[in-house]
């Protein structure tokens, strides 16, 4: 971007963050780890910014990820408890929020209110959209400008479109994380019911559906999970330690 | 016709990936795609005990929420 000497806010160059957004290694950096990145570098490039944090959208409910300060982080916890203000606008309507001057606007009485008395001048709300779903956004506070500058926006909307991807990937792989460990419990399980059933067969001379019997009606009188069961079992014949 | 064991299924609230991985813990050893066909299908296909180790993963579950556990064992 070219300097301007009219004294605005410089954005540097837009490549570097990109770059170094797109070039986080997935497997390395928890989401967490992502999240604080987006907001210090949105901190750190976009002009009029003075706090920043990101809104994302869980299960149905709003709740900030990472922010820069407490101030910021505040003042989105109004919003979200009445329901109401610039970056639940964002993510509501999916689109970014155009500059707001705090002072004045009558949409959003208890958010303008808390803002003006932490001495915030305008905000800004960027959505984080993945394929079409609007899952957060990211939220520009300014204490210094009455209005964030077209083409600081522009690098928010950019800088945002670089998080959503990122944030999009994250947001997957954490998911298969999860499963990674949810079947790695599932398989535990299932050889202790498998040691268990072995037990039973060796013990009765029956087949491995019938000691399975033997078990589940043993955990349907005894109101236990079966996997206790089968754990106690386990145990109960391995050897005292001498 | 409507699918008992799949109405069951979705009075448990659990997804469909989360069923299978209760249903193989248990000792169930068929794919999720294919369990998930057969849940749609009411378990017509299902060996008996396959079937059972069904029955218990959703009896489970909903003795987890304090509900009755209504799906019956084919093999009592």
């Amino acid at each position: 971007m070219p300097d301007q000497d009219d004294g605005t806010a410089l954005a540097p160059d837009r490549g570097p963050v990109a770059t170094e957004l797109g070039a986080v290694l997935l497997t390395e950096r928890s989401l967490d780890e992502l999240l604080e990145l987006v907001v210090s570098l949105a901190r750190r490039t976009i002009g009029g910014a003075d706090g920043v944090s990101v809104s994302l959208s869980r299960d149905g409910r709003l709740l900030t990820s990472n922010s820069s300060d407490e101030v910021v982080r505040e003042l989105d916890e109004v919003q979200y408890e009445h329901n109401r203000g610039p970056c639940v606008e964002t993510i509501a309507s999916g689109i970014g929020t155009s500059t707001v001057t705090v002072d004045g606007d009558a949409r959003w009485p208890e958010f303008n209110a808390a803002a003006s008395q932490r001495f915030i001048t305008s905000v800004a709300g960027v959505p984080l959209a993945v394929q079409d779903r609007t899952i957060g956004s990211i939220n520009l506070y300014s204490g210094t400008v009455e209005h964030f500058a077209p083409e600081d926006l522009e690098v928010a909307d950019l800088f945002a479109r670089q998080a959503s991807i990122v944030l999009a990937n994250a947001v997957a792989f954490e998911s298969s994380t999860a499963l990674n460990k949810n079947l790695q419990e599932a398989l535990i399980t299932r050889e202790v019911i498998g040691e268990a059933k072995g037990i039973i067969m060796a013990q009765t001379h029956c087949s491995p559906e019938e000691a399975f019997d033997q078990l589940r009606r043993e955990s349907q009188q005894a109101n236990r999970k079966l996997r206790v069961l089968a754990e106690e079992l386990v145990q109960s014949v391995q050897h005292e330690p001498s | 016709m409507d699918s008992f064991l799949q109405t069951a299924f979705e009075h448990t609230g659990l997804s469909p990936i989360d069923l299978w991985l209760r249903y193989v813990a248990l000792g169930g050893s068929i794919p999720p795609q294919d369990l998930l066909a057969q849940i749609a299908r009411d378990g017509a296909e299902l060996d008996a005990y396959q079937r059972d180790v069904l029955a218990l993963a959703l009896n489970e579950r909903f003795h987890e929420l304090d509900m009755d556990t209504p799906v019956p064992y084919v093999r009592d």
